[in-house]
């Protein structure tokens, strides 16, 4: 066991952690900084595998951007002043039970196929992120366009939602 | 009696008949305003039909007798008519009621003149005139007993005349059931008649009898004699007539004295062919029971109407007793003579009482007005009174030279033939008539003594009122009276009794000097006894014991009656009421048990679906709760449980 | 370092992201959970392209494109329906249910 595969099982049992650290959390306030851990070790997981691209910008987006977002909205959702920024938890057993069920189908399915995988097959080329931007520009090109107008429109959208702040 | 006479005769027995109850038709619609005027309204329908009587006597005495017939009902086929009579004896009768009748309304038009209910006095009077001129007009049984019930239904209203007062309406209330005892008789009677002969056509009858079994004869006419019974006041039916005293005096005089008491003697007459020896036994005896009970009731009484009550009562059996002697004749005469002499009695008692009254009223005294020994000395302030009691008085008594010792001498008589033929029973029933005609004479002293002779027992209560003289509406009806209770109006010889009335009656018996003869010698004996024994050891009441009627009644039958009536009616009240509410009981119990039944399973079962769905629905609805997260979570458990089951299975 | 280790990781983020959705009164915790759902998802697109292939990691940037979206579009209607009904618990909000 090489320290990649030390820093990669770190990362992983710290995604998890954090995870159930989401669960368990009473405040919002710590679920949103539980879930920046989780999607930052993510991210470590996604540089070990050698998507360096998607990494930054999971970084960027989310723990720079829709976890600062939720913040805000926590902030601006609950009346701080008067009550705590608590969570009551309802249907836990059903909860529970139905996440549990989900979890065994997905494992359940994952023990029993076979994947041919080709270990350490083709190391990835450093130039990941060069051949990712040619695919985007090329292959991808109109999915590109079609996710940039979906943001613009969410944007407007968000914004227009929103509104009501801006005329108080 | 040519057919014109026969027509002009029945128009005038109809007219004679109708105008009473014209009169009292009349009277319900005149105005109350006219209520002064409805005494001369009545009483001048009353002299037509007087006058139209008076007419028809005239023309029938002694001639054939006419019978109107006509179709009353036809019932089942069979014609059932209604036959009316005119003969001597109707005629007579219609005479005597109509001419009592007129005489008593003008009476009380003095003597009730500020009654608050004068309007339905004269209307029933009026209307007992016409009733009781039925049961003398009728041919018919059937007939006779309809206006016998109205009659006895009239009688009933006038006693209780003066409703306010509770003794008023308990004597009319006990008349009444006194002769619905008769007529119960009575109608067994008429129906066996019926049965036997299927006419209740006296003539009819009559043609039929001789062919008929003696024993039924006999119950037929014992049981017809039982109605005599009850309407003429006869033992053991007879306490109801000293009671009647409670309406007012006028009534009295005219029912209770001439004719409605009297009518039972009349029907006795009509029926007499049914009267077998055996049933005539039965009657005498039945009559000398009555008259000696009335003579010592007479005897006792103190109340100067119940006196002459009980001396009808005692007069009345002397005439069913003289039934007995096997002719009607002597009966019906001493009833014709006795209608005149004892209603004058009344109206001069009525007179007494009505002079008091003024006294009484114009000193605010109290003391009882019709008590004779608050009476006495009365004959210097009532002479005309004084001397017409007299004259009626001596009549009842039996003296010579009236009609009372006259006809009194042909039921004498008729006993003395019936002992002459062999009877022994009848020297019993002579010896009772004299003893009778003896006490007869012993209390009528008595009463006229009280009355009117010793000194004034309220004679300052007298002197402060200073009365007036009395009118002559009351005067003059008194005096008529006393006029006819002469023996001119039976017969011009005064010693013999066949005179013209009698000798046109039934079957007449010849007169026999030897009883004039004992019979003025017995009223002289008893006058002189009469006067010494009240001269010298004057009591109130010469008797000490009378055989009260009515509390032998109460004690023998309306005690135990009640005390049956209490145990049947607790009978019905524990057991019969006591099974009926049982079986409700019961009923109700099953019912509810067949509620609970029906809400338990039949209502349990079908509210359970009911409630089975309903609850399936609410589950189901509950996760339909609007809470986006339970969508989400059934959603997503439904797909979990989707795929474990694809895959499990 | 096996792959299989990352899609059990994946599986359990995205089983944790289902409970949170389901059992959390609140709806920014909710939107959380969907962060971490489409998270547990980008992994699983990176973890297959591990081999070299890139066409995972391309579309696990659109899925975070769309993932942003999301969030925006998201928090606003949080805070829209905030100021609407002055509650961010969805529980209290059952408009869906028939009224009765």
């Amino acid at each position: 066991m090489n320290l990649k595969d030390i820093i990669h099982y770190f990362f992983l049992l710290l995604a998890a952690l954090a995870a159930v650290g989401i669960l368990m959390a009473k405040n919002v306030l710590h679920a949103a900084l539980s879930l920046i851990i989780c999607l930052l070790s993510i991210a470590g997981i996604f540089v070990l595998l050698h998507a360096e691209l998607l990494a930054v910008t999971q970084i960027m987006v989310y723990a720079g951007g829709v976890v600062i977002l939720m913040i805000f909205g926590v902030m601006l959702s609950s009346r701080v002043a008067n009550k705590p920024l608590n969570v009551e938890t309802a249907r836990k057993i059903p909860g529970f039970i139905t996440g549990a069920g989900l979890l065994f189908i997905i494992v359940y399915a994952l023990t029993t196929t076979s994947f041919s995988l080709h270990p350490n097959s083709s190391t990835p080329a450093s130039n990941n992120v060069r051949e990712i931007g040619f695919q985007l520009m090329s292959s991808y090109v109109a999915p590109l366009e079609i996710a940039g107008i979906l943001l613009l429109i969410s944007l407007i959208g968000a914004a227009v939602t929103a509104s009501f702040l801006i005329k108080k | 009696m040519t057919a014109d006479d026969t027509f002009w005769v029945t128009r005038l027995a109809l007219a004679a008949w109708m105008l009473p109850v014209v009169s009292c038709v009349a009277l319900l619609f005149i105005p109350s305003g006219l209520k002064k005027r409805v005494p001369l309204v009545s009483s001048s329908l009353l002299f037509l039909a007087f006058i139209s009587s008076a007419f028809v006597f005239v023309s029938v005495w002694n001639n054939p007798s006419v019978v109107i017939t006509w179709n009353w009902f036809t019932f089942n086929g069979m014609e059932n008519n209604g036959q009316l009579r005119i003969d001597n004896l109707s005629a007579l009768m219609l005479v005597v009621v109509n001419f009592i009748s007129l005489l008593v309304h003008l009476f009380s038009s003095a003597y009730l003149h500020n009654d608050a209910g004068l309007k339905r006095y004269y209307a029933i009077l009026g209307f007992f005139t016409f009733a009781m001129l039925g049961i003398v007009l009728s041919d018919n049984l059937f007939v006779t007993f309809f206006f016998w019930e109205l009659v006895g239904f009239s009688s009933y209203l006038l006693i209780g005349h003066w409703r306010e007062k509770p003794e008023a309406g308990a004597a009319a209330t006990k008349a009444f059931l006194f002769n619905r005892i008769g007529d119960a008789g009575f109608l067994i009677g008429i129906g066996l008649l019926w049965a036997q002969f299927n006419s209740l056509h006296f003539e009819t009858i009559a043609k039929a009898t001789a062919a008929t079994d003696p024993a039924l004869l006999t119950w037929i006419s014992l049981l017809l004699f039982c109605g005599v019974m009850g309407k003429s006041a006869q033992f053991p039916l007879s306490t109801w007539l000293p009671d009647a005293m409670e309406g007012p005096t006028p009534v009295s005089a005219l029912i209770h004295a001439a004719t409605m008491v009297a009518a039972g003697v009349f029907l006795m007459a009509r029926i007499y062919f049914l009267f077998t020896p055996t049933a005539l036994v039965v009657v005498s005896t039945i009559g000398s029971i009555t008259a000696l009970w009335g003579a010592f009731g007479a005897l006792k009484a103190l109340d100067i109407k119940k006196i002459l009550a009980y001396s009808t009562v005692s007069q009345l059996g002397f005439m069913i007793l003289g039934m007995g002697s096997g002719s009607f004749s002597g009966s019906i005469l001493h009833l014709f003579t006795h209608a005149f002499f004892k209603a004058c009695l009344f109206l001069s008692a009525g007179t007494i009482i009505h002079y008091l009254h003024g006294v009484q009223h114009k000193t605010h005294t109290h003391f009882d007005v019709q008590d004779i020994r608050n009476m006495g000395g009365l004959r210097q302030h009532l002479p005309y009174t004084f001397f017409a009691f007299l004259i009626a008085g001596a009549s009842l008594s039996g003296v010579p030279l009236l009609s009372g010792f006259v006809s009194k001498e042909a039921i004498l008589t008729q006993l003395y033939y019936t002992t002459q033929n062999g009877n022994t029973l009848g020297w019993l029933f002579l010896c009772i008539a004299f003893i009778v005609s003896f006490l007869t004479v012993y209390y009528t002293f008595r009463m006229t003594y009280f009355i009117f002779f010793g000194h004034c027992r309220i004679a300052d209560v007298i002197q402060e009122a200073k009365a007036e003289r009395l009118p002559l509406i009351l005067t003059l009806p008194v005096s008529i009276l006393a006029a006819c209770s002469v023996w001119l109006i039976v017969s011009w010889n005064p010693s013999d009794f066949s005179g013209w009335i009698y000798n046109g009656l039934g079957n007449p018996v010849p007169h026999h000097l030897i009883i004039t003869v004992i019979s003025s010698i017995w009223v002289v004996l008893a006058f002189i006894f009469a006067y010494f024994n009240l001269r010298n050891k004057p009591r109130w009441s010469p008797i000490r014991f009378f055989p009260d009627l009515d509390v032998f009644y109460t004690v023998t039958l309306l005690k135990p009656l009640l005390q049956l009536s209490r145990y049947t009616l607790s009978f019905d009240k524990k057991w019969i009421d006591g099974s009926i509410h049982f079986a409700a009981y019961a009923q109700v119990t099953i019912a509810k048990a067949v509620m609970l039944f029906d809400r338990v399973l039949i209502d349990g079962a079908v509210n359970g679906i009911a409630r089975l769905a309903g609850g399936i629905g609410s589950i189901t609805r509950s996760l339909a709760n609007g809470k986006i997260q339970s969508y989400i979570l059934w959603a997503t458990a439904s797909l979990v449980i989707f795929i474990l089951w694809i895959l499990l299975s | 370092m096996a792959i299989e280790h990352l899609l059990y990781l994946s599986a359990f983020l995205f089983s944790i992201g289902l409970v949170i959705i389901i059992t959390k009164r609140n709806a920014i915790m909710m939107l959380l959970g969907i962060e971490l759902m489409l998270n547990a998802a980008n992994l699983n697109l990176v973890a297959f392209g591990y081999d070299g292939k890139i066409e995972g990691q391309v579309f696990a940037l659109f899925v975070v494109i769309v993932a942003v979206c999301e969030a925006a579009v998201g928090m606003a209607i949080v805070l829209r329906v905030y100021h609407y009904y002055t509650t961010s618990v969805p529980d209290d909000i059952s408009n869906l249910k028939e009224q009765r």
